[in-house]
């Protein structure tokens, strides 16, 4: 059962659940994709956890060009913008400053595209509805690519890491092939970086997934959520080594689950 | 020469570059921008995009230009430095938000002009773009160079720099402008001639100023501003602007002419849209933009004569689509509190802001403010007694016939503020006060328009003299820079020889002169050296009787009337 069939048959029906179904429940070609798997661990959850009535609608969305020039906070701005503009019910907080029950994913580097973002909203809207009307006002770069209720709060819970593709223009396939080999032989892997005009060295390797050089192009595979490698990281330091100038485009494929 | 930068290359002049969304395009409400227009326009901003992005009249003036037929308008910004050295080193012209076109392969090339300080980062824009600074430098192969907004009035000092300064209102003159151009096309051959026979016709314009062409010249003037075109949708910042908030311009013009409000007299007459249009306009820009604010815009809203009606009618339209209806904190009595509250106005009670401009009634009734005391007193009480904790005054000092009273005086409404907030505060939070003062800056079409400014060391006595009272009795107190004051005071009344002191400065080096860490008044003053001018020269007091740079402009009151408010 794909994806698009557990969204439509739970959305409308607004199942209480504590437990998001899995991630790979939402990414293709994830390593796990079973939705089985999901499933289960709803039923799990709904026993056990009291809480469980807090859904929301879990949107997986691009962040293309040009939208990936934009930072954190304006993505958020502009979701919600979109949001407003498609006129689509949803719940506001309390309080003096009402805002919109919006829950983000980790921060994307800037300049980094991505085909798999995650938002969470509270609203009763169905999934297909809320996406349709979403997609049709939003800014370029920006499309909700599936959405599913379940909790937010199980968004990041099963993230283990996210894979990106980062071209390199003027780096050889070799040269790649060559960085990529010296990576993953090493028990221990330091890369030095700046940050706000400090220099600092960290050593990566377990963060390091898998890395594979394909022409000239290296698919990384990263540690994201709680434990994080940047892909920027990997992207200067390839840079760094081949001693070419700094020019690259990232783009996060997919999230890769536990 | 390039003209368009493909996808590659722009992501290659934006590695490492901050905010690089600024520099991308694709704002949501962009217009399709049309590609075999005849007249290509691009419309410029002489400072950064988040601050372009808030200014309402030149999203006004594009979105009018787009909806035109044969016209393109994009959009350029000035660059922060990061961006301006990548596309120095990389050989790239400044380009448009829009297409990516070089701003020389425009037709026209439009910058708006809200203030003085913006007038090094045109020429910094147009270098960047590789077109000659001068206009005298300029030939039919470049874009004409057309300069619009405000500090127009006494288009002296940019004489050098512009092709065509637009007084007045925008609109008209502007689809007037690209009418003609569009038309001049069709006619002429070789582009020298269009641009001779453009230029000939476009004196007729109203509104139109051409250097060396023109002898004198009335504002342009949008008569009903029901009728005038704005748009339903502007475009949504990729970045967050200075105000991220759809706008409605509710009037035109102030009843009210203070003597030193240049503003209230050259936006005379006063002409209000009415409740039906804004309540439309207001709907169209809250479907279509999506912004979680809706303000109103105007010189003193206050004075709105239907607010209450408007208010009544975007309240429940507000409520509706969850959005913040910004009211101005200026007037706080029974009608804001009923409607306040209704507004969500209430609910975020921060800091009301009024500007008395002067410490005593007496200097009050010399510049013109029909503020009283009383309404001082009656506009605090009734905030604080609302829930209001802050209040914000704001104060000019510097202005004709100013003593130590009239300083005392400002102390004096800091003293009562504090002892107001402690009489009918409603919260036990402690007030924020804050006292602002900026200098005196006489300003053409105004009565005050012959002042004399006071000079640096005055102004920092005064300035001192207030820190050391409002520190007393522990009230926070800022003030403008007296440099960017003066510097103000001197474009705004200056000559042509001030153009030439524009490209010295730049030449040095300064640019974005509005921003405080920017601004190097030292190498200015350089600069008016070099040239052997004085800043002095146009700082002090002008005889009466002097021709005054600006003759040449007629907004529609003369000398004669103003001098005679100047002396009641
Ligand atoms: S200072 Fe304010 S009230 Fe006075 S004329 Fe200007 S806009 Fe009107």
């Amino acid at each position: 059962m794909d994806f698009g069939v557990i969204a439509r048959s739970i959305s409308d029906e607004a199942i209480p659940c504590n437990v998001f179904y899995s991630w790979d429940c939402f990414v293709a070609n994830a390593p796990r994709n079973d939705t089985l798997f999901g499933f289960r661990k709803f039923l799990i959850a709904k026993s056990i956890i009291p809480n469980y009535n807090i859904i929301m609608l879990i949107c997986k969305y691009t962040k293309l060009y040009p939208a990936h020039y934009a930072s954190h906070l304006d993505t958020l701005r502009a979701v919600m913008a979109t949001i407003r503009r498609a006129n689509l019910k949803v719940e506001f907080s309390d309080g003096f400053n009402p805002h919109m029950r919006l829950f983000f994913s980790l921060p994307l580097p800037l300049g980094v595209e991505s085909k798999a973002e995650f938002f969470a909203v509270d609203t009763g809207e169905s999934a297909n509805e809320f996406v349709n009307r979403f997609n049709a006002v939003a800014p370029s770069g920006i499309k909700i690519l599936k959405a599913i209720k379940g909790n937010k709060d199980n968004m990041y819970a099963d993230i283990y890491g996210a894979e990106y593709k980062i071209t390199f223009d003027g780096i050889t396939y070799e040269q790649l092939a060559k960085y990529v080999a010296n990576v993953l032989e090493s028990k221990e892997y330091n890369i030095t970086y700046v940050h706000k005009g400090i220099s600092k060295t960290v050593q990566v390797r377990d963060k390091i997934l898998d890395l594979t050089a394909k022409n000239n192009t290296i698919i990384a595979k990263l540690r994201h959520g709680n434990i994080n490698l940047s892909v920027l990281r990997i992207a200067e330091d390839v840079c760094t080594h081949t001693k070419k100038p700094l020019f690259y485009q990232a783009v996060k494929q997919k999230i890769i689950t536990q | 020469m390039q003209k368009k930068i493909s996808d590659k290359r722009l992501a290659r002049l934006l590695q490492g570059v901050e905010s690089p969304a600024r520099y991308t395009g694709g704002e949501y409400n962009t217009p399709i921008i049309k590609n075999n227009a005849e007249v290509k326009f691009c419309m410029c901003f002489p400072d950064t995009y988040e601050i372009g992005q808030s200014n309402l009249g030149v999203k006004i003036l594009y979105h009018m230009l787009n909806d035109m037929d044969g016209i393109a308008c994009e959009t350029a910004y000035a660059p922060r430095q990061d961006f301006a050295d990548r596309l120095t080193s990389e050989g790239i012209p400044l380009f448009s938000s829009e297409t990516r076109r070089a701003l020389c392969s425009f037709d026209m090339v439009g910058f708006s002009l809200g203030y003085e300080l913006g007038f090094t980062n045109i020429l910094y824009m147009l270098e960047l773009a590789g077109i000659p600074l001068l206009a005298s430098e300029r030939n039919a192969k470049h874009p004409l160079i057309i300069f619009g907004g405000t500090v127009c009035v006494n288009p002296a000092p940019l004489k050098a720099f512009a092709d065509i300064i637009c007084i007045g209102d925008g609109e008209d003159v502007l689809a007037s402008l690209t009418e003609l151009y569009k038309t001049c096309k069709r006619e002429q051959k070789s582009k020298a001639e269009l641009r001779d026979n453009f230029l000939s016709k476009a004196t007729l314009i109203e509104g139109v100023y051409i250097p060396n062409r023109t002898q004198s010249v009335n504002k342009a003037q949008v008569k009903d501003l029901n009728t005038a075109c704005f748009p339903n949708a502007i475009q949504v910042p990729n970045v967050q602007a200075v105000h991220n908030r759809a706008v409605l311009e509710i009037y035109r013009g102030c009843k009210w002419g203070c003597k030193f409000c240049q503003a209230g007299y050259i936006g005379r007459p006063v002409r209000h849209k009415s409740v039906e249009v804004l309540t439309a306009q207001a709907e169209a820009l809250i479907q279509n933009c999506g912004f979680d604010e809706l303000g109103l815009a105007s010189l003193s809203t206050c004075d709105y004569p239907h607010l209450k009606e408007l208010i009544a009618a975007l309240v429940p339209l507000a409520k509706e689509r969850n959005i913040r209806l910004s009211l101005p904190s200026t007037r706080v009595d029974s009608f804001l509190a009923e409607y306040g509250e209704q507004a969500g106005i209430g609910e975020r009670k921060g800091s009301i802001t009024f500007a008395p401009e002067a410490g005593t009634q007496r200097l009050r009734d010399v510049i013109g403010k029909r503020v009283t005391d009383e309404d001082i007193e009656r506009s605090l009480t009734a905030a604080f007694g609302a829930g209001y904790t802050g209040a914000k005054l704001y104060f000019m000092i510097g202005l004709p016939t100013e003593t130590e009273e009239d300083l005392d005086g400002i102390v004096r409404i800091a003293g009562l503020t504090k002892y107001l907030y402690k009489q009918h505060k409603t919260s036990a939070k402690p007030l924020t006060l804050n006292i602002s003062t900026s200098l005196f800056v006489p300003k053409p079409h105004t009565p005050f328009q012959w002042e004399a400014q006071d000079s640096r060391e005055v102004a920092r006595q005064k300035q001192r003299y207030l820190k050391d009272k409002l520190q007393a009795i522990g009230i926070r107190y800022s003030w403008h820079d007296s440099g960017q004051s003066q510097l103000e005071s001197a474009f705004a009344r200056g000559d042509q020889k001030l153009s030439e002191v524009i490209l010295e400065a730049y030449k040095r080096g300064c640019r974005f002169d509005g921003w405080t860490e920017h601004f190097k008044f030292d190498t200015w003053l350089e600069a008016f050296e070099a040239c052997g001018v004085s800043i002095n020269d146009y700082l002090g007091a002008i005889d009466k009787d002097t021709p005054l740079a600006w003759d040449c402009v007629d907004i529609g009151i003369t000398k004669e009337q103003l001098l005679k408010i100047r002396n009641c």
